[in-house]
């Protein structure tokens, strides 16, 4: 439905810009951007979640990162951004993604249509109407909702990448009050009442595999799982994020304080007021609530310090006492990430605590989940159309369901990414 | 022979705009409460034999390249025109809501350039439309004499030797209308005047696509 609406904005401008109206800028380069990211990756460990489906089925699926137990070299991503100005204060936003990997390897991660008038006066206002990931990650301020300080964003954003993308409909609002630069974006969305599913069965994972539209995530594998051991084949063995299952309409609240000092803070509440109850090609409604609070600083003018903080509740299935759900999970995570820059070279540390706690207790389906993890990375343009990233990370986690598939609950892996990034 | 013509050419726009004959040069330097030195900050002499600024035929430009105003601050005597060229390779859409004048030029690419008269003195904050980050400033003044400072803080004014009053204007000073100002006699000779001012720190720019 948004994507029509999306055709049919663009087609009837198209034909206003047909009377010559210079605003309209369909093609232009300015318009167009497209790039290839490759990869050449070492990894101990488990193996990556994303290869936990089909036959893999003794390979659990909790692995932490995008890659583990491997070598080689890899085409992480291919991907086009289209942003077309279809009038002087209308743009279009399309980003379409080629993931070899994924259960899915095409399809469109973002496609919205944004009005920000002139401002009149110090009141500044914008809507953005489509598919979008909600303005929840600090970390992902690079052209195509990437990341541009680390090739691998934070276990809290590699979530909102994973299972929180909307069909929204957004209003900012911008003013400047007593020195203070306030800013407050509403939402209300629709399609992702699943959100929550790979979070809770999975765990929390470090990867940048953004989901699109098409996207299926596969769930940890085998009948011996938790998730299958309650639902059966009522549960499809993969999540897809933008499911819509009740029909409920959910929103998003975010306040951003930017005070007259190098610092800036935003606090945000999301709930996709799903029904826990409500299964539809069988996809389960996930009642998921999250609090989210950034801060960014810059105590030099070179150096940056970006940091998050996630709490909150998902659940589904159905009541099982007690105000809790079937399964039930309690779930918080935070980064600090500090980075520094070295000429057009940027140099980055960050450290992540993630936990998931299982309210509901079922031994049969025990959803905890805890771990932290250390990156470095390096990245620089090699030229104008080529940017060189290298990246270390290691991630320690306790996930006691990696039991089921005789795995050891404690696991460690380390993973080094090079990575070139092509674009034009 | 080539300091002869330099003088001339300072005393010459005096005599031609009909004020009182130059007296000499006032070096004026800004710095901060730390000691660094204030760039983007208009000096401005207002004598107190009066004459305003003239609009003169003198080019002024506010260019947009790279993504960036360029200057940051052009200080304009009143009723000047300012060109508006577009040096990026992107459309820019060039507004102001301050109070002093209102406008907007919708959407224009790269090579075209929009033009202004500024007839009223005071603070015009520029902002693009489609670059957030794009912020500058143009002070339109009405004293006779202004000069904006450079990277090290400092500003060179041709000045009579009468009395007046000497300011400070820059967009982050701390102070009401953002400027400070003090008497000042300029008297033969070559002169110099220091300011100390405090600077209100800025936000954070907002990042992101929202």
């Amino acid at each position: 439905m948004i994507r029509g609406a999306l055709l049919a904005a663009l087609c009837t401008v198209s034909v206003v810009g047909g009377t010559a109206r210079a605003e309209v800028q369909l093609f232009a380069p300015e318009t167009l951007s497209a790039w290839v990211d490759v990869r050449a990756v070492s990894a101990d460990g488990e193996p990556s979640w994303r290869t936990a489906y089909g036959d893999n089925v003794e390979q659990g699926g909790f692995g932490k990162l995008r890659y583990g137990h491997e070598t080689k070299f890899d085409l992480a991503q291919a991907a086009i951004n289209w942003k077309p100005r279809l009038a002087d204060t209308v743009t279009a936003y399309v980003l379409a993604q080629y993931t070899p990997g994924s259960l899915t390897d095409f399809g469109v991660s973002e496609a919205y249509i944004k009005w920000k008038p002139v401002p009149a006066s110090d009141l500044r206002w914008s809507v953005r109407f489509g598919q979008m990931f909600p303005p929840v990650s600090m970390e992902h301020d690079g052209p195509g909702w990437s990341v541009s300080r680390t090739i691998t964003p934070s276990a809290i954003n590699s979530w909102i990448g994973e299972e929180v993308l909307v069909d929204g409909l957004e209003l900012t609002v911008r003013k400047t009050v007593l020195g203070q630069d306030l800013a407050l974006t509403g939402a209300v969305f629709t399609g992702n009442d699943t959100a929550g599913t790979i979070l809770s069965w999975r765990g929390w994972a470090l990867h940048d595999v953004a989901s699109d539209r098409s996207s299926r995530l596969p769930l940890p594998s085998g009948d011996r799982q938790g998730w299958y051991r309650l639902f059966g084949d009522y549960q499809a063995p993969f999540t897809t994020p933008m499911a819509e299952v009740d029909g409920h309409v959910g929103d998003y609240l975010r306040l951003d304080w930017r005070p007259p000092a190098p610092v800036a803070f935003n606090l945000e509440y999301y709930a996709n007021h799903a029904d826990p109850q409500a299964v539809r090609h069988i996809q389960w409604g996930w009642d998921t609530t999250f609090w989210n609070l950034g801060v960014q600083a810059k105590p030099a003018p070179r150096t940056e310090i970006l940091a998050q903080y996630m709490k909150g509740r998902t659940g589904t299935g159905w009541p099982v006492g007690n105000g809790l759900w079937a399964v039930d999970t309690d779930y918080d995570a935070a980064y600090l990430l500090a980075s520094q820059s070295l000429g057009a070279a940027k140099l980055s540390g960050r450290i992540d605590y993630f936990a998931v706690k299982d309210n509901s207790k079922r031994p049969v389906d025990d959803n905890t989940d805890k771990g932290c993890a250390a990156t470095v990375a390096y990245i620089r343009p090699v030229g104008d159309h080529l940017d060189l990233a290298v990246e270390a990370m290691n991630v320690r986690s306790n996930h006691p369901a990696r039991v089921i598939h005789a795995l050891a609950a404690h696991q460690s892996q380390a993973q080094l990414q090079i990575a070139l990034k092509l674009h034009l | 022979m080539k300091t002869v013509l330099v003088r001339l050419g300072l005393v010459l726009p005096c005599l031609f705009a009909g004020l009182p004959a130059c007296a000499a040069t006032l070096d004026v330097s800004v710095t901060d409460a730390a000691g660094r030195p204030v760039p983007s900050a208009v000096v401005t002499f207002a004598p107190v034999s009066g004459g305003a600024a003239q609009g003169r035929g003198g080019s002024y430009v506010m260019a947009q390249k790279d993504i960036k105003f360029v200057p940051y601050v052009l200080a304009v005597p009143v009723g000047a025109t300012v060109d508006f060229p577009n040096q990026d390779r992107v459309n820019h859409h060039v507004y102001s809501f301050s109070p002093v004048q209102r406008f907007q030029f919708p959407l224009y690419g790269p090579g075209k350039k929009r033009s202004l008269r500024f007839d009223h003195p005071g603070t015009v904050a520029l902002a693009c439309n489609i670059h957030d980050s794009m912020s500058a400033y143009i002070r339109i003044v009405d004293q006779p004499y202004f000069a904006t400072t450079d990277d090290k803080g400092r500003a060179s004014l041709d000045l009579p030797a009468d009395a007046g009053t000497l300011a400070v204007w820059q967009p982050q000073l701390d102070a009401p209308d953002h400027s400070v100002s003090r008497k000042f006699t300029m008297s033969a000779g070559a002169a110099q005047q220091t300011f100390s001012v405090r600077l209100r720190a800025e936000a954070l720019p907002s990042g992101g696509a929202y």
